[in-house]
């Protein structure tokens, strides 16, 4: 019983991740600038990344039973490890694309060219 | 001194077990002697105060933190992108977002959790006078106070729980 | 069925490395490559993940964690040469 839950919210999971992820995708082929295309990529990494190895880790556990609790841990892991670092990569690369001076073309106020940084 | 040193051994086991992937008797071995050897090295730079770390109360205020990010606000910021993303319908600003935390971590975490949500992401840091400088895709009004109604409130006050 | 399940999610994530390589080749600044290298990689842990399920075997799972870490670095690295300094200042 608990195997077949674990089995349909790891497909749900893993079927919405997989929406998410080509939305994202279409996203940062349509956005017109640099700035904006960083909320496209988000949906993808948050939505398309995390939420599907969740589904995995559900997923595996529903298939193998005992024998996938290995795959479930580690998938968990790499979910927790994706959440808290994809933030600080997304940041590091905007501060330095802001300081080199990349177009920001569709904006209509900036407070950091006000105060100057 | 010990509740930092073996928090820090415990942290640094779990991501090398995850590291090597199986349960077996040396992992088990090989990863607490090393654990410990890390806990030893760097226990000052990841915990400062003991009490803190020991205190379920804030524990249970992360789980919080998780369970109401993830069911609620995620879901919202993704809705929102996912109609933009066919409408293109875009207003982007950077707009000064105030802040009154005073611990690097909450400043991280508050940060992090601005830039996990779709729509929102944080461009630069003014640690002298507290600003985050937030690239939001869609901003009506570009008002310290409207911005940080809209961004960083709700954000502030879960972690103000257990990070600070 | 569950099969073809598992095969079209990993239709649709090999998709979405498809389309973000056309960024990652057309995309007029490094940081847009960048951008487009974020997803891929990402992307890359979850389709490893799903053949791990396929294949019954927890040891893609492990490269699956140790391909985010050594995007989190390279992404790093990336920011502080775009800004202009080394690693270690």
């Amino acid at each position: 019983m608990v195997t077949e839950i674990s089995l349909v919210i790891g497909v749900f999971f893993l079927i919405l991740g997989g929406v998410l992820s080509i939305i994202g995708a279409v996203g940062l082929l349509r956005f017109p600038s640099y700035f904006v295309r960083i909320h496209a990529v988000t949906v993808s990494v948050m939505g398309g990344s995390v939420v599907p190895l969740i589904g995995v880790a559900f997923l595996s556990y529903g298939v193998h039973g005992q024998d996938g609790i290995v795959t479930s841990l580690g998938a968990l892991g790499t979910a927790a490890f994706i959440f808290l670092t994809a933030p600080v990569s997304s940041h590091a690369i905007a501060r330095a694309a802001s300081r080199m001076r990349i177009p920001r073309e569709p904006l209509e106020h900036d407070h950091l060219e006000e105060d100057g940084r | 001194m010990l509740v930092k040193t073996l928090f820090t051994a415990f942290v640094s086991f779990l991501v090398y077990v995850s590291l090597v992937g199986s349960l077996g008797t040396d992992e088990l071995i090989i990863g607490s002697v090393i654990a410990a050897i890390v806990g030893i090295m760097t226990r000052n730079l990841l915990v400062s105060d003991e009490k803190k770390v020991l205190d379920p109360r804030r524990w249970l205020n992360a789980l919080r933190y998780i369970a109401v990010y993830w069911f609620y606000y995620e879901p919202i910021a993704h809705w929102d992108v996912v109609k933009r993303v066919f409408t293109m319908n875009l207003r982007p600003s950077i707009v000064r977002v105030p802040y009154s935390i005073n611990t690097e971590y909450g400043v991280a975490a508050v940060g992090n959790s601005i830039t996990n949500t779709p729509g929102t992401v944080v461009v630069d840091v003014d640690e002298r006078r507290g600003y985050y400088y937030v690239h939001w895709i869609n901003a009506p009004s570009v008002e310290e106070e409207f911005c940080y109604n809209n961004i960083s409130k709700g954000f502030e006050r879960l972690v103000r729980r257990f990070l600070c | 069925m569950l099969d073809i399940i598992l095969l079209f999610s990993l239709g649709m994530f090999i998709t979405t490395i498809t389309l973000s390589m056309y960024r990652m080749v057309v995309g007029p600044t490094i940081p847009d490559r960048m951008l487009a290298l974020d997803v891929i990689s990402y992307t890359l842990t979850v389709v490893m993940g799903i053949i791990a399920v396929i294949s019954g075997s927890p040891y893609l799972i492990v490269i699956s964690f140790s391909l985010a870490l050594w995007f989190f670095i390279g992404a790093l690295y990336v920011a502080r040469y775009m800004e202009g300094e080394q690693i270690g200042d």
